[in-house]
């Protein structure tokens, strides 16, 4: 209420009419009664409109055409692009320094554990306890954006990795001929699908559990995590876990691949030797070594490390072999990313209801008619997303004439279509980073809902007018427009590389193309669509 | 690269002159209005479901119920209370765009317990989403 008035004395006194009618409107605020809190994760977008949709999807694909026909026209077998070594900064070096990350570790840690604790013993409701705005908002969605923008963040405050770490530390001064493992070997069938499986139930648990907000929940998931990611790492080994079944260091990582930074280790020998299959040096035999890129166990060992400046999304160019697990979880992702927009429409939220008239008596909040729903949503949307991208890429092999596979194909180009999700992603949750991420300024100063005031912001209310809609819709339209192109640029020169000669690579763009703006008129759809919860 | 060529194009050129048009022609424009909309409270929806406004607009919903309560209107996050068969006036300065839920709380009739009902309430304190106001940009 106090917002509302404030915002009223806002107005214009100059303006006749509305200078009464303010007067209006705090008579309505005084005559009201005390305001409810903020739901948790309450949305208040407008849908971006026709004409934006019409344009958006028009220019992605007439974009398309004078890219693909103009842009890329080079033959070469490797992709090379610039990069700028920000650690040969001396002022940046000493900020990346140990004593600088130190701290920064254990606030991680320290987070992780007030998460839990604030989760065990704060107080239920969603708004009222640091948990859920914190996990969702705050961590998911905003460290999310900040890692596809800016660089792997997550590698660096990892609390279980960090936890870990220390465990080691102490581990070799007691017994420093042996590591803190049992050093079981991983089976090399199992790729990252244990990563796939848990990433799989933390979507399950973000867009189909009724209880994901509930900081008892979350407490819960957050301890059960906890204990898996240790078991994995005490079993096989930290880095091994990391790369293969911790879920977030595997697609925090992957959005990486997009941002403006990269860890680079440039001793052969390192790379060669620091014990990952999936740390291949770039390029191909007989190429001039280049070093390993977000390799951070080889980091580790390495003496030569370089943090580098980069093209934004160079890094979802990927030479390596990708396995049908890496393809599974990348296919995981957009297709998760796109539910998430869609199971909020208007038109899944019928299919909810009819599935709520099915089943009446199930009302848990892991089992109910739209916890059914949901499930169903999640499993088939990854399956149809397969099926989709598999004939695209079965009509790319056709066209091209090519002895690998569609799979084959397939894998090859799937990192290509980060950037359309990414992009959608960006769209899709700006507002809400933007007004639901204020939550966190009360709530830091009173994490459990007790009533503390740490810093004196307990009293925070939220703006929703930090944003407008026009701004929001103009922001989607774009970005999503801008994503699809560097899909588009990504794809084709993924192809130059694979095919070499130029017609087969604008045979093979062709059908890469149908796809990409198929998937960039779903997101725009989805944008254009009122949310409703 | 050589990137003039979608300057030398005329028709690429025109195409994207074309959707700055359509761009510009999308934003409205006008000045605030003070509007009086009739809503009405009705077996547990309002009449009209979605009402839309303009950026600015200075909007009085003359309430009509069935049924003694609490209007919620979310976002802006101002409330009134409701007689039934008693109109009532809920002024709104909609400065903000967006699309705001309008909720109804049904007045208590002297419940035996304490306020602790909330604790497995889903909705939360038994709200009854009835309607949405749409602010448009102007």
């Amino acid at each position: 209420m106090k917002r509302a008035a404030a915002r009223f004395a806002k107005g214009n006194l100059m303006l006749r009419p509305k200078f009464l009618f303010v007067l209006l409107a705090i008579v309505t605020a005084l005559l009201a009664q005390t305001a409810y809190a903020h739901g948790f994760g309450e949305r208040y977008d407008l849908p971006v409109p026709l004409t934006f949709f019409v344009v958006g999807g028009g220019a992605a694909v007439v974009l398309s055409f004078v890219l693909i026909g103009v842009a890329v026209k080079g033959e070469f077998r490797r992709f090379a692009y610039p990069r700028i070594n920000l650690i040969q900064n001396t002022v940046l070096r000493l900020v990346l320094a140990g004593p600088v990350l130190l701290p920064i570790k254990v606030f991680a840690v320290f987070g992780l554990g007030l998460i839990v604790a604030v989760g065990v013993f704060g107080e239920t409701r969603p708004s009222d306890n640091l948990a859920p705005t914190f996990i969702w908002v705050i961590w998911w969605v905003g460290m999310g954006f900040f890692i596809a923008l800016f660089g792997n963040l997550w590698a660096l405050v990892n609390p279980w990795k960090a936890i870990y770490g220390w465990a080691e530390g102490i581990y070799d001064i007691i017994r420093p001929d042996r590591d803190l493992t049992l050093g079981w070997h991983y089976p090399e069938r199992l790729g990252i699908w244990p990563a796939v499986a848990l990433f799989f139930a933390f979507a399950w648990a973000e867009n189909s559990f009724g209880g994901s907000a509930e900081p008892r929940r979350l407490a819960a998931m957050a301890l059960t995590y906890s204990a898996i990611t240790f078991v994995g790492m005490f079993l096989f080994g930290k880095h091994r876990w990391l790369r293969h079944g911790e879920a977030f260091s595997v697609v925090f990582g992957y959005l990486a691949r997009f941002s403006i930074t990269e860890v680079r280790v440039v001793e052969s020998q390192v790379c060669e030797d620091c014990g990952s299959e999936s740390c291949h040096p770039e390029g191909q035999a007989g190429d001039r070594f280049e070093g390993c890129v977000d390799c951070y166990e080889c980091a580790e060992f390495a003496e030569d490390v370089q943090f580098n400046l980069r093209p934004p999304a160079v890094g979802l160019h990927t030479a390596g072999n990708i396995g049908g697990d890496v393809m599974a979880m990348v296919l995981l992702m957009l297709s998760t990313v796109t539910f998430d927009g869609f199971g909020a429409t208007p038109e899944w939220v019928e299919v909810q209801s009819q599935f709520f008239d099915w089943f009446p008596s199930l009302t848990k909040d892991w089992l109910n008619g739209v916890t059914i729903a949901n499930t169903m949503g999640l499993i088939g949307f990854p399956l149809a997303f397969a099926a989709v991208y598999f004939t695209f890429t079965y009509v790319m092999r056709r066209v091209t004439g090519n002895q690998d596979t569609a799979s084959a194909l397939a894998k090859a180009f799937v990192f290509s279509l980060i950037p359309i999700a990414l992009a959608y992603n960006f769209a899709h949750f700006l507002s809400f980073l933007l007004i639901q991420g204020q939550l966190i300024i009360p709530l830091v100063s009173d994490p459990f809902g007790f009533g503390w005031d740490l810093f004196g912001t307990r009293d925070y209310l939220i703006d929703i007018g930090i944003t407008n809609a026009r701004f929001i819709w103009f922001f989607s339209i774009i970005v999503i427009v801008v994503g699809h192109m560097i899909a588009v640029f990504l794809s084709h020169i993924r192809a130059i590389v694979l095919f070499g000669n130029r017609e087969l690579v604008v045979k093979s763009q062709l059908p890469m193309l149908g796809l990409m703006v198929l998937y960039t008129i779903v997101s725009l759809w989805i944008v254009s669509r009122p949310i409703v919860e | 690269m050589k990137t003039p060529i979608c300057f030398k194009n005329p028709i690429i050129l025109l195409i994207l002159g074309g959707i700055l048009l359509m761009l510009i022609a999308a934003c409205g424009g006008g000045e605030p209005e003070e509007l009086d909309i009739p809503i009405k409270l009705e077996g547990g929806s309002l009449t009209p479901g979605t009402i839309q406004v303009k950026q600015g607009d200075m909007v009085t919903l003359k309430i009509e119920t069935e049924e003694a309560g609490e209007f919620h209107l979310h976002g802006y996050d101002v409330e009134m209370d409701v007689e039934a068969g008693v109109p009532t006036d809920f002024f709104v300065l909609a400065d903000i765009t967006g699309r705001f839920k309008i909720t109804f709380h049904a007045a208590e009739e002297e419940h035996e317990g304490e306020e602790e009902h909330d604790e497995d309430g889903e909705n939360e304190e038994g709200e009854l989403e009835i309607g949405i106001l749409e602010v448009r940009p102007r």
